[in-house]
């Protein structure tokens, strides 16, 4: 390879983030087209996806392929580069007509709650006809051009990554409004008739033109960077610029030209009608149909088949018990021996980015269940779970527990404990299982299930009914009740009446007992069950019960306080109080007394105080009510903590990956919890007033509680981190 | 119309994310038969590990100067001088990394030995300061606010459609 090629080449590399952005628009407009071509098949044909895909892959070439590495010392690869962007990529795009596809193809609460105010209004729209009208559009592209290629403005680009890519923002934009009136983006008017977009194109080519030619026949570089670049391929400074102006000349004015062609034989074969007068079109909704998991191909009967939970339930079982032997038996240290790596780093991962891609997957495939279901065929459970304990003030008490003694006794970092933990683990729940009835132990005593159960309220699968109507004329109720070949839910949650995910274990039993096959796996509706009042099946109202709202705060502030304990700072910290104390369990128990109950307390007080002066309410709407909202943030702190492990640990195998991007992964994903967090708290609020000042005063104290821990989620992410369990350089 | 919007919206997240590199030619000086460049990546160039790359041609700067050794010495903005390992590549090229401790100008002189004759060449790099994170972040910090400013015209369109 050229020397020259090589030292341009050698650091260049792919922006992945990039690549995601492109795949995501285009799932986003095939998922829309397809919905179109059905409905709608004369107007977006193969044709259209074709185009627009094509557009994306242009832009993709542009952007993160080797022409962008070597604009810097070729102009002519440079010329190609905006070549790409200016013409090419916007003229697919648009030719794709991705207007209607991308709005269809945006989920409906987005399109409908979220862009819909914004897209009734008459100021945007005013704006929107404005910056699209030909003379707005025609003298934007021209300008862009031809500033972007003053020498001053150029030497600017190609020196100043910031500024290159303004210069391509300006292109890009600039080219989208320019083809805009000329492709005429359906549902629209024009506002010009199409013949008078062929003297549009050829104005605009005449600029291309001129530039063109300036660059070809010059007697001297215009660009006194690429003067003195070192040269590629041994092409001189003076030819390099001569064959980017013919670049820009010849392709640059074939593209105008074709469709002025087109345009123009188009006008002659058609009499003037004028500019399209008509109404804008009013596209008749269309009743989204209940999508549903288990139709889906491969994956629908895959998940109804009899053996499918039992064959996950023994994979688990089966690296339970690998775990287990290995801490018993294996290296005591925690890197070298499953487990100390496989719970705490794998399975903690997947299982929160399973809750946040899918629903509670870990308990559908429980390994401790399967031995309990075993046991019970030799032992039937004789007693019902006692009343006083049928909430989740034990789960509660439990999961306070393992916070503080995962921190306190460094079960990551001991594999012997890890695997106590888990044969104790299995010994409580056949103990509880074989006897109470039901699944007594899931429900009110195990802290993983209640951590996913609570963490479900905002996966985006919940298992639910198709079709109401079919369960009103329903009178055996199997779902719940089971029947002769299969067992009904075990956590009585009676799927008509069943609300989100809360104690949903997704085990199916309901979905295999239901004799007419009217349960699901469909969208939830996360906001939803944050913020509903209504009461579910097998757990009443969620925003009036105390030991649920206790349950969420402590998984909510165990979040931030189980991360923080991982930083250096904290830890040293620990260490000085270490000292002062004499001893490291009285801290943490001082850090956990502090952290996950006196400080959330006094904090929640003080909120619920201000909210029921504010809203005239009793403690319990106030602070039962808004718990819930900060199941975003608790998860979205949870699932960057979870995911740095299993990241960091995935570029120990894969450094090529690089790392930068997981403190931007964590970021973003802590964004979204606050502003889902936010967006509940605000709905909440709306419950007690219509007026938006006073929703505004109720919401606030919740505002400042979920900014504060937010804050110090940053605070965490930045801080240097202690790798638990990972053998780190 | 109000669909243009919405497009565009799509559009410009797409466009934001335009932007790719490779090194940068950070200069070239000709010195009696030899012709020497320098790339360094990432861009911008600021305080922190760069990759450093140097490429030594003939006068017309058109052919690869065989035989050549080469080494680097940065002087600081504070007068601190570093030696750069230089490691020849199979492409032709000398690459080092050097740890720019500080930002300002650094100079640097690239002393290259060829059939007896040495020559020494010395060129600035401006190194910026290192970012800092809250700037390196800067989007998913305002990203929040953004949305909620977003979220308050939402609801002061939907309240004055109600009330209209």
């Amino acid at each position: 390879m050229d020397p020259v090629a090589s030292a341009i080449l050698e650091p260049w590399s792919i922006h992945w983030d990039t690549i995601f952005l492109l795949v995501a628009v285009a799932v986003v407009y095939i998922r829309g087209w397809v919905h179109l071509h059905t409905e709608l098949s004369h107007r977006y044909g193969r044709g259209k996806l074709c185009v627009f895909v094509s557009g994306l892959a242009v832009i993709g070439l542009a952007l993160e392929s080797p022409i962008d590495a070597f604009g810097s010392v070729l102009l002519q690869a440079h010329m190609i580069q905006h070549l790409l962007l200016i013409a090419i990529a916007p003229l697919l795009l648009l030719l794709g007509q991705p207007v209607l596809p991308l709005l269809r193809g945006l989920p409906r609460w987005i399109f409908k709650d979220a862009l819909g105010p914004f897209l009734g209004a008459h100021e945007l729209k005013r704006a929107g006809r404005a910056i699209v009208h030909p003379v707005f559009t025609w003298i934007g592209f021209s300008a862009a051009i031809i500033v972007w290629h003053l020498p001053r403005f150029y030497e600017l680009a190609l020196n100043s990554p910031a500024w290159h890519q303004v210069e391509h923002a300006c292109f890009f934009w600039a080219a989208i409004l320019f083809w805009w009136p000329v492709i005429g983006v359906w549902p629209g008017e024009r506002v010009w008739p199409e013949w008078a977009m062929v003297p549009y194109l050829l104005a605009a080519g005449m600029v291309n033109m001129g530039l063109s030619a300036a660059l070809s026949f010059s007697d001297h570089v215009f660009y006194p960077t690429y003067a003195t670049a070192p040269r590629l391929w041994g092409i001189s400074a003076l030819e390099d610029q001569a064959a980017a102006g013919g670049i820009m000349w010849v392709p640059g004015s074939i593209v105008m030209l074709i469709p002025a062609a087109i345009l123009g034989v188009r006008a002659l074969q058609k009499p003037y009608a004028g500019p399209a007068r008509t109404a804008p079109r009013v596209l008749t909704p269309v009743r989204p149909g209940v999508w549903d998991l288990l139709r889906t191909p491969v994956i629908g009967p895959v998940l109804q088949h009899r053996r499918f939970r039992q064959t996950a339930q023994m994979a688990m079982l089966a690296l339970a018990a690998m775990v287990t032997w290995d801490g018993f038996r294996g290296s005591q240290i925690a890197p070298l021996n499953l487990a100390g790596v496989l719970p705490w780093i794998h399975w903690r991962g997947f299982a929160v980015i399973a809750l946040l891609m899918a629903g509670n997957l870990f308990c559908m495939a429980c390994p401790f269940t399967l031995p309990r279901d075993l046991a019970r065929r030799l032992v039937t459970p004789r007693y019902r779970w006692p009343i006083w304990l049928r909430s989740k003030w034990l789960a509660a008490g439990l999961l306070v527990t393992y916070l503080w003694a995962y921190e306190a006794f460094a079960p990551w970092d001991r594999p012997r404990a890890t695997a106590w933990m888990i044969v104790g683990y299995f010994a409580a729940v056949l103990t509880v299982d074989t006897l109470f009835k039901g699944a007594s132990f899931c429900k009110y005593v195990c802290p993983i299930g209640q951590f996913h159960f609570v963490h479900s309220l905002v996966s985006p699968l919940r298992i639910g009914v198709r079709e109401p109507s079919i369960c009103r004329t329903c009178a055996t109720h199997d779902c719940i009740r089971g029947n002769a070949g299969q067992r009904g839910c075990e956590l009585k949650l009676f799927q008509p009446k069943k609300l989100g995910n809360f104690d949903c274990t997704f085990c199916l039993d309901c979905v295999q007992a239901c004799p007419e096959s009217n349960v699901g796996i469909l969208r939830a509706d996360q906001t939803k069950s944050l913020v509903k009042t209504d009461p579910g099946s097998g757990i009443g109202r969620l925003s009036q019960r105390w030991d649920v709202a206790a349950l969420i705060l402590i998984l909510v502030f165990g979040a931030f306080i189980n991360a923080a304990g991982m930083t250096e700072r904290v830890m040293m910290w620990m260490h000085r109080w270490h000292a002062y104390l004499g001893s490291m369990l009285a801290v943490v128990t001082l850090m956990y007394a502090a952290g996950l109950l006196i400080i959330p307390a006094a904090l929640i007080a003080v909120c619920g105080w201000s909210t029921r002066r504010t809203a005239h309410i009793s403690w319990r709407d106030a602070i039962c009510g808004f718990a819930p909202t900060f199941v975003p943030l608790g998860f979205s702190m949870w699932l960057a903590h979870f995911s740095n492990h299993l990241f960091t640990w995935s570029n120990s195998l894969a450094p090529a990956l690089g790392s930068n991007w997981i403190p931007s992964l964590e970021l973003f994903v802590l964004d979204l919890g606050l502003l889902v967090t936010l967006y509940a708290s605000w709905r909440v609020a709306g419950r007690f007033s219509e007026i938006p000042r006073t929703v505004f005063t109720v919401s606030f104290p919740w505002t400042v509680l979920a900014g504060g821990l937010y804050a110090s989620s940053i605070w965490i992410v930045f801080q240097p981190m202690q790798m638990r369990g990972m053998l780190m350089r | 119309m109000r669909q243009r919007l919405a497009i565009m919206t799509v559009i410009a997240l797409i466009q934001a994310s335009a932007f790719a590199d490779g090194a940068a030619v950070q200069f070239r000086i000709p010195s009696g038969e030899l012709n020497v460049t320098l790339f360094a990546s990432p861009r911008p160039i600021a305080a922190g590990v760069i990759e450093l790359s140097l490429l030594v041609q003939d006068k017309n700067g058109t052919e690869l100067a065989l035989g050549t050794d080469a080494s680097m010495v940065l002087r600081g903005p504070s007068g601190s001088t570093v030696s750069a390992s230089v490691i020849r590549r199979p492409a032709g090229l000398y690459e080092a990394s050097v740890a720019f401790d500080r930002p300002g100008k650094w100079e640097v002189t690239v002393k290259l030995e060829r059939n007896g004759e040495q020559y020494a060449i010395g060129g600035n790099i401006d190194v910026a300061p290192r970012p800092s994170k809250a700037s390196s972040y800067a989007g998913y910090f305002a990203f929040p606010p953004i949305a909620v400013v977003l979220f308050v015209v939402r609801e002061t369109l939907l309240h004055r459609r109600s009330k209209g």
